[in-house]
C-alpha cells in the first residue's frame, strides 16, 4: 500500500512521463520540474500523503507506473511503514 | 535455431517497455530483446542533461533497470548484437553472429541514429554526436580537457550541450544554418528568444554560418568555416538531428518512408512484426497522417500498446504527446503536431516582455499543438484541450491573453 510520494527536484528533468501516466496526479510547474497536486489546490513535489492528493481516487497501480516510467527515478514511494516502495 | 515466442530488435525504452508489459500480460511466453549497444536499459534522455555530464547526479542513476531484472523476469538480453537479416515468411532474423532466430510475434524497435555530420575531418578525436551511453562518455572526458568548444546545429542538443559546457566554464561556439535559433520548428520571436538567453550566458552565435573543414591533426583544433574565418575548438558537438534506423525493416521487405510504416495499431506490412518508439512512421489518429515522433514519451506509451497487440489485445496507440528541454533558466516544450504549415492558424499566447511566449496551433477550430517558451506549466492543460478536439473557435482571442486560465476551457461544458 503506497502511503507517501515524493519527487526529487534535483532528479526531475521535465520528461512529462509521469503525467501521462498519472495526468491526475503529477504536472509540470514553470521550471519544468513536476509537482504534485494536491488538495486545496496546492502544487509542489511533497511528500504528500496518498490521502492528501487532489485525484483522491488515484490506485496504487497507476501511482507505481508513473514512478517506474520516470526516465531519472525521480518519484519516491512509500509505505505506511516509511519503507520504500519504488525506486 | 533458437525459438522464442516474442522477439524483440532495440533495448531502449520502447523495446524495453514492450519486453515489461508483455510478462506482466503473458507470464509463460518466451522473451528476448537484442541490442546493438553493449549495455542494458539505460536512461538515453538523461545523457544531455547538464546534471548527468557534469556528474552532480551519480553516473549510476543512468541504469534503469538493475542486471536482476532480466533474469528475474526471464527476459533474454543480447547484449552488443547487431539483427542482420530478416525474412518474415518463415519468421527468422540472424544476428550478426550468424545465429538465426525463429520468432512468433516480433518488434522492431530499432531506434534512430544521429544523423552523420559530413565535413572534411569530422572524423578527428573531439568530433562527437550525442546518441549512445558511449558517445556520452567520451564526451564526458573531453570535456575535461576542453577551452572552447563549438556546437552545430540549432536543437535540443545545442541547447542543452550549450547550457552543460557554459557551468563547465568552457567558452561555447554556435555554428548554425539557420537565420535564427530552431528555424523553422519555432517561429523568429521564439528563436530569438533563446538566443537571449544563450547570448547573455556567455555562448557566441554565428547565424547561417556552415563549417567547410575541421582543422587539426589526429585530433581536432578548430574549423574554418566557409566564409574563411577559423575558430580554434578542442570539442565539437554536432546535434543535427536523428534519422529513423530502417536497415532491418528493408532488408525484411517491410514498407519504409521516413520511418518504419505502421498503422494505429502499430502493426507493419508484414504479418505478426509490429513497430514502435523513434524508428515508427505510424497513423496518428488523432491527426489523420503519418508521422515520425522521436520522444520519451512517445517511444514508452507506444512499447507498451505494441505489446499490448503481441500478446492479442488490438488497441489503437492515441496520444497528445510532448516535449521539453531547459537550460539557462528557459523552459522549451512541445506539444502534439505544433508544425505551422499551410491551412493552419497561430495563435499567440504571451510575448518576449511577458517572457512567457506561446504559439497555439489551430486548424479551423481545433487546436492541433502548440510551442512553449516559459510555459511548461500549461503543457499539460494544452495536451488536454488537444485530446478533447473541441472547437475552441470563441475563444481565441482569448487565448491570447496570459491571464486566461485554460482550465476554465476544459471545464466548460461543449
Amino acid at each position: 500500500m503506497i502511503k507517501k510520494v515524493v519527487v526529487d527536484r534535483n532528479l526531475c528533468i521535465g520528461a512529462a512521463s509521469c503525467v501521462v501516466a498519472a495526468p491526475g496526479v503529477f504536472e509540470l510547474n514553470g521550471e519544468s520540474k513536476a509537482v504534485i497536486k494536491q488538495k486545496g489546490g496546492v502544487k509542489n513535489s511533497g511528500p504528500v500523503e496518498k490521502e492528501g492528493l487532489e485525484d483522491g481516487a488515484v490506485t496504487d497501480e497507476t501511482l507505481l507506473a508513473a514512478a517506474q516510467s520516470c526516465p531519472t527515478r525521480a518519484i519516491f514511494l512509500y509505505d505506511e511503514q516509511g519503507q520504500q516502495i519504488y525506486p | 535455431m533458437n525459438e522464442v515466442k516474442y522477439l524483440i530488435i532495440g533495448g531502449g525504452v520502447a523495446g524495453t517497455t514492450a519486453a515489461e508489459t508483455l510478462r506482466s500480460t503473458d507470464p509463460e511466453g518466451g522473451i528476448a530483446i537484442v541490442s546493438d549497444e553493449p549495455y542494458r536499459f539505460y536512461s538515453r534522455i538523461m545523457l544531455s542533461k547538464p546534471n548527468f555530464f557534469l556528474e552532480k547526479i551519480p553516473f549510476d542513476q543512468i541504469w534503469l533497470k538493475p542486471d536482476s531484472w532480466y533474469a528475474a523476469n526471464r527476459i533474454q538480453l543480447l547484449k552488443g548484437r547487431k539483427a542482420v537479416q530478416l525474412e518474415t515468411t518463415p519468421k527468422i532474423v540472424t544476428l550478426d553472429d550468424d545465429s538465426p532466430w525463429h520468432y512468433q510475434k516480433l518488434l522492431l524497435a530499432t531506434g534512430a541514429r544521429a544523423r552523420k555530420w559530413d565535413v572534411p575531418g569530422a572524423e578527428k578525436r573531439g568530433v562527437y554526436a550525442l546518441r549512445t551511453l558511449d558517445d556520452a562518455k567520451e564526451i564526458i572526458a573531453q570535456v575535461k580537457q576542453t577551452k572552447e568548444a563549438i556546437l552545430i546545429g540549432s536543437g535540443f542538443v545545442s541547447f542543452e550541450m550549450a547550457d552543460m559546457l557554459r557551468l563547465a566554464g568552457i567558452d561555447v561556439t554556435l555554428v548554425i544554418l539557420e537565420s535564427y535559433y530552431w528555424e523553422p520548428v519555432l517561429d523568429e520571436t521564439s528563436g530569438r528568444m533563446i538566443e537571449k538567453v544563450l547570448q547573455d550566458h556567455g555562448v557566441k552565435i554565428n547565424h547561417r554560418a556552415e563549417v567547410a573543414e575541421v582543422l587539426g591533426g589526429e585530433a581536432v583544433t578548430g574549423v574554418r568555416l566557409k566564409d574563411g574565418r577559423q575558430l580554434p575548438c578542442q570539442l565539437i558537438i554536432a546535434g543535427i538531428g536523428a534519422a529513423c534506423t530502417t536497415d532491418l525493416a528493408q532488408a525484411g521487405g517491410i514498407k519504409t518512408n521516413r520511418g518504419i510504416l505502421a498503422n494505429e495499431y502499430l502493426e507493419t506490412s508484414a504479418p505478426d512484426v509490429w513497430t514502435a518508439g523513434d524508428c515508427a512512421e505510424f497513423r496518428d489518429l488523432l491527426l489523420g497522417e503519418q508521422i515520425v515522433l522521436g520522444n520519451w514519451v512517445n517511444s514508452q506509451s507506444q512499447g507498451k500498446v505494441a505489446a499490448l497487440n503481441m500478446a492479442g489485445r488490438h488497441d489503437p496507440f492515441k496520444l497528445v504527446s510532448f516535449y521539453t528541454t531547459s537550460g539557462f533558466g528557459m523552459t522549451i516544450a512541445f506539444v502534439g503536431d505544433s508544425r505551422a504549415g499551410e491551412g493552419r492558424e497561430v495563435i499567440l499566447r504571451g510575448s518576449p516582455q511577458e517572457n512567457a511566449y506561446g504559439r497555439l496551433i489551430f486548424q479551423g477550430g481545433k487546436l492541433l499543438g502548440a510551442t512553449l517558451i516559459n510555459l511548461t506549466r500549461e503543457m499539460g492543460l494544452i495536451a488536454k484541450l488537444i485530446e478533447l478536439g473541441r472547437d475552441l473557435s470563441p475563444h481565441k482571442p482569448a487565448l491570447a491573453n496570459l491571464r486566461t486560465d485554460l482550465a476554465t476551457l476544459i471545464s466548460a461544458n461543449g
